[in-house]
């Protein structure tokens, strides 16, 4: 019996002919040495043929009966287009919803705190010089290559912008440029739409031993760090609980990132095909030659060239036991070992972060917890779990802070 | 691709001249309407019979795929081939009909008295029920996957998921249709 979910997907891919000819090879060679394996592909390709022996053929419409139906088809989509009301209908309803939305804006707006004047009444004589309960001062996460806001001095650095008045923008309060928080692309660069999936991928399969980008950037000095760090350690180490102005930093064997890697990965998250398709090519590497030291080069293949494209080849990720001999005398290989994926902010965490440890018994498990801007270009801490539990795999995704909500 | 299973289908319609007809489909032309009509309705009829078991609910899913496909062919923006755009209308048409049904009526358990019950026909009986038993996401997955021959790539399209989901939901489909025929054996 297979339990890891990724293995009877492969296995599935086989079946279905859906393997890249080089996967294709080695995972017949695997299954000549694993009996559970071919086992598993049996009794796939049993229920298959059972299905296909048994697929029903309907016969095809007579002529009258196929021709009753187009009319039938064309007098109602012609009706359909002239149906008076509707479109007044429609209209009204989408202006109800902008009202609706114009409205939360607003309000989102009036309640949030007064920043500079709480700043302004901690740095006066007598002031507590610290933030209130309650306060949540944004978050500067920066994305940007060239843009990352250098100083890990909370508060220092950037002021917040005040509070508008009158319902306008203060204009002593420069406006951040639009380009700020996320990488400029190269004009013609393709860009694959954002999704979901996408994100999950790139983070839940984010293990060391096959992601050489992940695993061996060179650390660089905390001291001259920018606002966002990633960091990546193994569930046996000691992971520390964010809570209040706690940073994520005393705790970590693994090293920190560099500042490339991390507006990388995050372009990548973003959907960048350009830095998907680096990211991929760095995590589809060789793990035994170090990082490919071209990864970064700015004009590498693009994803346009990719069979598949970037969601392929996502989907498509090295397994550990891949190209390596199986091991335990043909029994299912272990997984790599889990590996925990953060980015945090140097600045406080406006709400209590738990990281809580991956468990021994559940090798496809990883998490993430990710400080990243929202739609609106506010700072969002976003954490991601991704867990195979014997036979169900359960993903989840948590706006700390906000709200809870699982896809 | 060729699957282990795809040698014995026979090969799949093309829609000829297609290029010429599809854009003045999209102005709305009648003659163009009937021949995008004539072109798929056998793939899409055989899709909808497929997913519904019954000749009724199959033809029902048609008209309402070819009205909704006539209403929206202005907005088609060519991203997809139409045959696929096709299959992820009737596809959304046959859920929605399968759901009904299943909210309205108690599953059946398949034990369907015959006259002639020799092996081949009980062994179909039973393919039946547990396709029946299956959520009709699974059963739409299968269809496409094992019965229509759609490729990975074209089952994202037609279901409009991504393809690892495509990967997930199939692999989950499969176990859960393998379950409920062992049940039955």
């Amino acid at each position: 019996m297979i339990h890891s979910w990724w293995m009877r997907e492969r296995l599935q891919s086989y079946l279905d002919g859906e393997l890249p000819e080089e996967r294709r090879a080695a995972l017949a060679a695997h299954l000549e040495q694993c009996v559970p394996c071919a086992s598993s592909l049996h009794r796939m390709t049993v229920c298959d043929q059972l299905l296909v022996t048994h697929r029903p053929a309907p016969g095809a419409l007579s002529p009258a009966a196929s021709l009753a139906l187009l009319e039938r088809a064309m007098a109602e989509a012609r009706a359909g287009r002239h149906r008076p009301g509707r479109g007044p209908t429609l209209l009204a309803w989408g202006f109800a919803a902008l009202l609706a939305i114009a409205a939360s804006r607003t309000a989102a707006w009036w309640t949030r705190p007064d920043t500079a004047a709480l700043r302004a009444a901690a740095n006066a004589p007598g002031g507590t010089n610290r933030q209130p309960e309650g306060v949540h001062r944004p978050i500067r996460t920066v994305f940007g290559g060239d843009t990352l806001m250098a100083g890990a001095d909370p508060g220092a650095s950037e002021k917040p912008p005040a509070k508008p008045q009158g319902g306008k923008r203060d204009p002593a309060v420069p406006k951040p440029p639009s380009g700020a928080r996320r990488p400029a692309l190269p004009p013609n660069e393709p860009r694959v739409p954002r999704s979901s999936s996408l994100r999950h991928r790139l983070i839940a399969d984010a293990h060391s031993s096959t992601s050489p980008l992940l695993a061996a950037w060179k650390p660089f000095d905390t001291g001259s760090a920018g606002p966002v760090e990633m960091r990546f350690a193994s569930p046996g180490s000691d992971l520390p609980a964010v809570e209040g102005s706690e940073r994520f930093r005393k705790t970590t064997n693994d090293g920190w990132c560099e500042r490339e890697a991390v507006r990388l990965v995050n372009a990548a998250l973003d959907g960048d095909a350009g830095a998907v398709n680096r990211v991929v090519e760095a995590l589809a590497g060789d793990g035994e030659n170090g990082p490919d030291a071209d990864v970064l080069r700015p004009d590498r293949a693009e994803v346009a060239d990719l069979p598949g494209g970037p969601e392929t080849l996502l989907a498509e990720w090295p397994q550990p036991w891949e190209g390596d001999e199986p091991q335990n005398g043909g029994a299912e290989a272990p997984l790599a070992e889990p590996q925990l994926l953060v980015m945090v902010s140097t600045e406080p965490a406006h709400s209590p972060v738990t990281v809580t440890e991956a468990p021994a018994d559940a090798p496809g498990y990883s998490r993430v917890i990710a400080c990243r801007p929202d739609a609106s270009g506010r700072d969002t801490w976003l954490q991601a779990t991704a867990s195979t539990e014997e036979k169900r795999t359960r993903t989840a995704l948590v706006l700390l802070g906000e709200e809870v909500w699982e896809w | 691709m060729e699957t282990a299973f795809s040698a014995a289908l026979p090969p799949r319609a093309e829609a000829p001249d297609e290029a010429v007809w599809l854009p003045a489909a999209r102005r709305g032309e009648p003659w163009a309407l009937e021949r995008l009509y004539h072109c798929y309705q056998p793939q899409v009829y055989a899709l909808c019979f497929r997913l519904l078991e019954r000749a009724e609910d199959a033809e029902d899913a048609v008209q309402a795929t070819f009205v909704r496909a006539f209403r929206a062919l202005p907005q088609f923006r060519g991203d997809s081939t139409a045959r696929t755009w096709l299959y992820r209308i009737a596809t959304n048409e046959a859920l929605g009909i399968l759901r009904r049904r299943r909210d309205a009526a108690p599953l059946e358990d398949g034990t369907i008295s015959l006259p002639d019950r020799s092996a081949s026909v009980v062994e179909r009986l039973a393919v039946r029920a547990a396709l029946a038993r299956l959520s009709p996401d699974h059963r739409a997955i299968l269809v496409l996957r094992l019965w229509q021959d759609l490729s990975y790539t074209e089952i994202a399209a037609v279901l409009g998921i991504s393809l690892p989901a495509v990967k997930m939901r199939l692999n989950r489909a499969r176990a859960e249709f393998r379950k409920h025929y062992e049940d039955d054996q």
